[in-house]
């Protein structure tokens, strides 16, 4: 596995500097449209091989934040810096080397024209892994570590059920061999049973590939099975950061002490 | 039938041998395998199972709404001891929407943007009541106050992207209300909510319940929505009724394996399970084809024996108001 870019020295996955970024609200063609802080000052770090849980109400900014950390929205103010390096000095190409996105809706995420193999081996086209048996070898590996019959490639992805077509989006993410993914609530459109399979999977994954991962998410039982710390979010910034153990059970901010509350019902 | 007075002990639906087939090459797949229950008025039955598992198709037998390639069969439905089956056949269309009614998964998909949210609300009540425009809007009202929406005579006049997910879910909720019905069905209600939205429904569902005395089949796969609004549980599995019985005794004391492996699925908020992942069932659904041998939850079952491999397993009487599929002792799974 080769890791152009990577800084040795460095122990943070993912360091936000002071991120703020505003939107546009209101504007009209004659009057000056406001700015509205979608994330305001936000600084964090994500150390290497840490799963990171990322929980607040929609609305709160947490989309706005991934997007920043991916690189598909720049900040307004702020720098982000993936494995030692600011995020801006890092070629588009070799950004997805390093880090990859899973969303919430897998059939949204998939093309329904492509098959799977398609859909795995166009990364690696792109990515100049010229040699097809060298992409064969890289696309059946990490099918087998999502789970899903090699044989089944062939397919479109609707002739897959809701977590297996989630599973394939967790393969085609880590098909380039990222160090960090980021998962934006990859398991709350999927059934209780499906969503364990997902999580032991992003577990075992994690420990076979070294993968940092920043888990956003609202529902805290998730949080406390699989993360290490959490960062709270509240109206766009971040209002609590900790060991999950104890923001979950021994909260100090207001919104958290609420947040804590009402997942009790 | 005044509303307030409805008889709460008997059932206001009751259903046998509920059944939907469909044709798969050569095969016949049971999405809904004879499925028996009753609705209480006043009291909620939840029907919960994995997506796939026959709860949707079986609100839909009841409704007569199966999609086309799709076969639905009944021995018999009660609805408020009148019988709509004639030839094995459902037919409850003269009463759809009147005394049973729907509120689907989706508040944006179910109504139409292009009409008037009271349009919409008085257009059922017009028709099955025929009552008058006046009293129709009056009715909405009272309605859309009772669901909690600010300012009822505005929001009437008002189209459905003029108000958010979960005023428009309210909408859906006081629609269905509209012709006093004695069951509603309302399949996944909040699954399309945030979670703050949840409990707020949820809230409005057990109240609502508590003032009008209808009976509600509640399909959902969250079993936070089942312990705070069910009364009753049926769990499903590759269309057959798995388990049931009280909230409380499935939720604390599940007799049916499955049930168990369902449970424990759920992460858990408590500090003994920081860091626990929880256990997945392993295997997948098989295809419920209908000459299918044994217990359809054998591949996957950690307490399998070879002799659920043998016969059909009937649903069994297991304590007073339980029932379990399973031939397994559940007294030795426990131990």
């Amino acid at each position: 596995m080769s890791i152009p870019l990577r800084n040795n020295k460095t122990e943070c996955a993912v360091e936000c500097q002071s991120l703020t970024k505003y939107y546009a609200s209101g504007s009209r063609i004659f009057s000056k449209s406001t700015e509205v802080a979608a994330v305001s000052n936000v600084s964090f770090q994500i150390k290497i091989g840490a799963c990171t849980a990322l929980v607040g109400e929609s609305g709160s900014g947490k989309s706005t934040l991934a997007k920043m950390i991916l690189g598909i929205v720049r900040p307004s103010e702020g720098q982000v810096v993936l494995m030692g390096k600011p995020l801006d000095l890092i070629p588009r190409k070799f950004r997805a080397k390093i880090i990859q996105p899973v969303f919430q809706d897998p059939a949204g995420s998939l093309n329904p024209k492509h098959s799977i193999q398609s859909i795995l081996e166009r990364p690696l086209v792109v990515n100049n892994v010229n040699d097809p048996y060298e992409r064969q070898k890289r696309i059946n590996r990490i099918l087998e570590l999502v789970r899903i019959p090699e044989h089944m490639t062939g397919r479109k992805p609707s002739s897959f059920s809701g977590g297996q077509q989630q599973r394939i989006a967790i393969a085609r993410a880590l098909i380039l061999e990222p160090q960090i993914v980021v998962l934006d609530e990859p398991t709350s459109a999927l059934d209780v049973s499906i969503q364990a399979q997902i999580l032991q999977i992003l577990k075992d994954l994690q420990t076979e590939l070294k993968l940092t991962y920043l888990f956003i998410t609202h529902d805290l039982a998730v949080v406390n099975a699989v993360s290490d710390e959490v960062l709270v979010m509240f109206k766009g910034s971040i209002v609590e950061q900790g060991a999950t153990e104890q923001v979950l059970f021994n909260p100090q901010h207001d919104y958290t002490k609420v947040l804590t509350a009402s997942a009790l019902m | 039938m005044d509303m307030y007075s409805r008889n709460r002990t008997k059932p206001v639906l009751s259903a046998s041998g509920l059944t939907v087939e469909v044709k798969s090459g050569n095969d016949k797949l049971l999405l809904v395998d004879s499925v028996d229950f009753q609705i209480y008025g006043g009291k909620t039955l939840c029907l919960v199972g994995e997506s796939g598992s026959g709860k949707s198709m079986t609100a839909r037998a009841i409704l007569g709404l199966c999609p086309k390639p799709c076969q639905s069969y009944a021995n018999s439905l009660l609805i408020e001891d009148i019988n709509y089956v004639r030839h094995k056949r459902v037919q409850v269309s003269a009463v759809r929407g009147d005394r049973v009614s729907l509120i689907p998964q989706d508040p944006m998909g179910a109504l139409n943007p292009l009409l008037t949210i009271g349009r919409q609300m008085v257009e059922g009540f017009l028709y099955h009541k025929k009552g008058t425009y006046k009293d129709a809007k009056s009715k909405a009202l009272e309605l859309l106050s009772k669901v909690r929406i600010s300012d009822p005579e505005t929001r009437f006049a008002q189209y459905t992207h003029q108000l958010s997910g979960g005023e428009n879910q309210r909408v859906l909720i006081a629609m269905s209300l509209m012709c006093d019905p004695a069951v509603l069905i309302a399949d996944e209600p909040t699954t399309a909510l945030d979670k703050t939205l949840q409990l707020e429904i949820l809230t409005l569902f057990r109240d609502l319940q508590e003032a009008l005395g209808v009976g509600i089949l509640f399909i959902t796969h969250d079993f936070d929505a089942v312990s705070f609004v069910g009364d009753y549980v049926n769990v499903m599995y590759a269309g057959q009724i798995v388990e049931s019985g009280s909230v409380t005794d499935i939720m604390h004391s599940p007799a049916h394996p499955y049930t168990k492996s369902l449970l424990s699925c759920i992460p858990r908020l408590d500090q003994q399970n920081h860091g626990k992942l929880p256990s997945a069932i392993e295997g997948t659904v098989p295809l419920p084809v209908s000459d299918f041998q044994g217990c359809l939850f054998y591949e996957r079952c950690e307490s399998a024996v070879d002799l659920c491999q043998v016969d059909p397993i009937e649903l069994r009487k297991i304590d007073k108001e339980r029932h379990s599929r399973c031939i397994v002792d559940v007294h030795t799974i426990e131990e």
